[in-house]
């Protein structure tokens, strides 16, 4: 029993599958094979190999915009990863938006309070940034690039795009908040007054605003990726 | 998604996933796909290319939740629905069935 569960683990360890989705797939195919078995009368081999078929095209291996490493991975991999980026990036977007049009009206119609605002919440995202790179410094250490174990469909999406992110919010938006605020109000005078739509005077609008995203995203996959962790734990013993 | 009728069941498949779990309650991936294959008689054969990334989907959107629970000593993964997966299920059930009876009516002519 023991060596048929590790052929099917070997074969899964092959397709580079990370953890989570290989004790998933793991656990689909020894069911397969177990009614292949029961209800065909094939020993395991037989039904083994019947099982591998039907998974052929989901785990084809091919390169893929999430190939880390340029290195090649599965149609179900590249499909599990596109939805969760899909919705992760979709609610980083809507918050970066939220923040993005509550600063811009400080910044159009109260602008005598807009240093304060466009601060306070830049300053917020960036303390939260830090925060939780400081207080799971060892759990982010696991998405970095030399960490070897292939755990999550999120861990190497995390890296360090929180702490990243907030000096970048530190250095520009904090520290330069005088030439931040001018910038951002000039890309804005120039895009809804002027109707002048150059790249220059959007991306000054805008720019402040990537470091905030970058926190936001960096978090959320952040906290999927410690969420399957704890599920993970409750199956096996798993050392980080 | 399936081995039949490909593009016409594609875009209910959530529709389906839901509706399994409203009605059993907590399901493993696998029973998901042999309970909608025996429902539509061997119509509907789920891929496990289809089923796995939208599960993970509505997990990540909070529509379900999973849990681990061993079994005759194996780890399966179960799927259930949250309380908004609930809310939502009834809500989607109910603009399927009208869609349905639409569609009836008009193929029905």
């Amino acid at each position: 029993m023991e060596n048929q569960e590790k052929k099917i683990t070997d074969y899964l360890i092959e397709k580079r599958l990370p953890l989570d989705i290989l004790l998933e797939v793991k656990d689909h195919m020894e069911d397969q094979i177990a009614v292949l078995e029961s209800e065909q009368n094939l020993d395991f081999d037989e039904a083994f190999e019947q099982t591998k078929i039907s998974w052929e095209k989901d785990l084809k291996m091919g390169f893929s915009l999430f190939s880390y490493k340029f290195r090649k991975i599965t149609r179900l991999q590249n499909s599990i990863m596109m939805r969760n980026q899909l919705r992760i990036q979709k609610k980083s977007i809507l918050i970066m938006l939220g923040v993005f049009f509550i600063t811009s009206y400080f910044i159009l119609f109260i602008p005598e309070l807009s240093m304060y605002a466009f601060a306070a919440i830049s300053g917020g995202i960036a303390i939260f940034g830090i925060t939780v790179s400081i207080l799971d410094r060892k759990l982010l250490e696991t998405t970095k690039g030399n960490y070897k174990k292939n755990i999550s469909v999120f861990q190497r999406s995390v890296g360090s795009l929180m702490l990243t992110g907030a000096f970048f919010i530190i250095v520009n938006n904090i520290l330069g908040l005088d030439s931040q605020i001018e910038k951002i109000n000039g890309g804005l005078n120039e895009i809804i007054f002027q109707h002048n739509f150059r790249l220059r005077g959007f991306m000054n609008a805008t720019m402040g605003y990537l470091y905030i995203y970058m926190v936001v995203y960096g978090y959320f996959c952040y906290s999927n990726y410690k969420k399957t962790i704890i599920k993970i734990k409750e199956r096996m013993t798993f050392e980080l | 998604m399936s081995k039949k009728n490909n593009k016409l069941y594609k875009g209910t498949l959530q529709n389906i996933i839901l509706k399994l779990l409203a009605q059993e309650v907590k399901m493993y991936g696998y029973q998901m796909t042999q309970r909608a294959k025996d429902l539509t008689k061997g119509e509907l054969e789920m891929t496990e290319g289809a089923l796995y990334p939208l599960l993970h989907k509505l997990e990540g959107d909070g529509l379900i939740t999973s849990e681990i629970q061993n079994i005759n000593g194996r780890d399966r993964k179960y799927y259930l629905l949250t309380e908004k997966g609930k809310y939502q299920q009834a809500e989607q059930e109910e603009e399927m069935k009208s869609y349905i009876l639409n569609l009836n009516t008009i193929f029905n002519i």
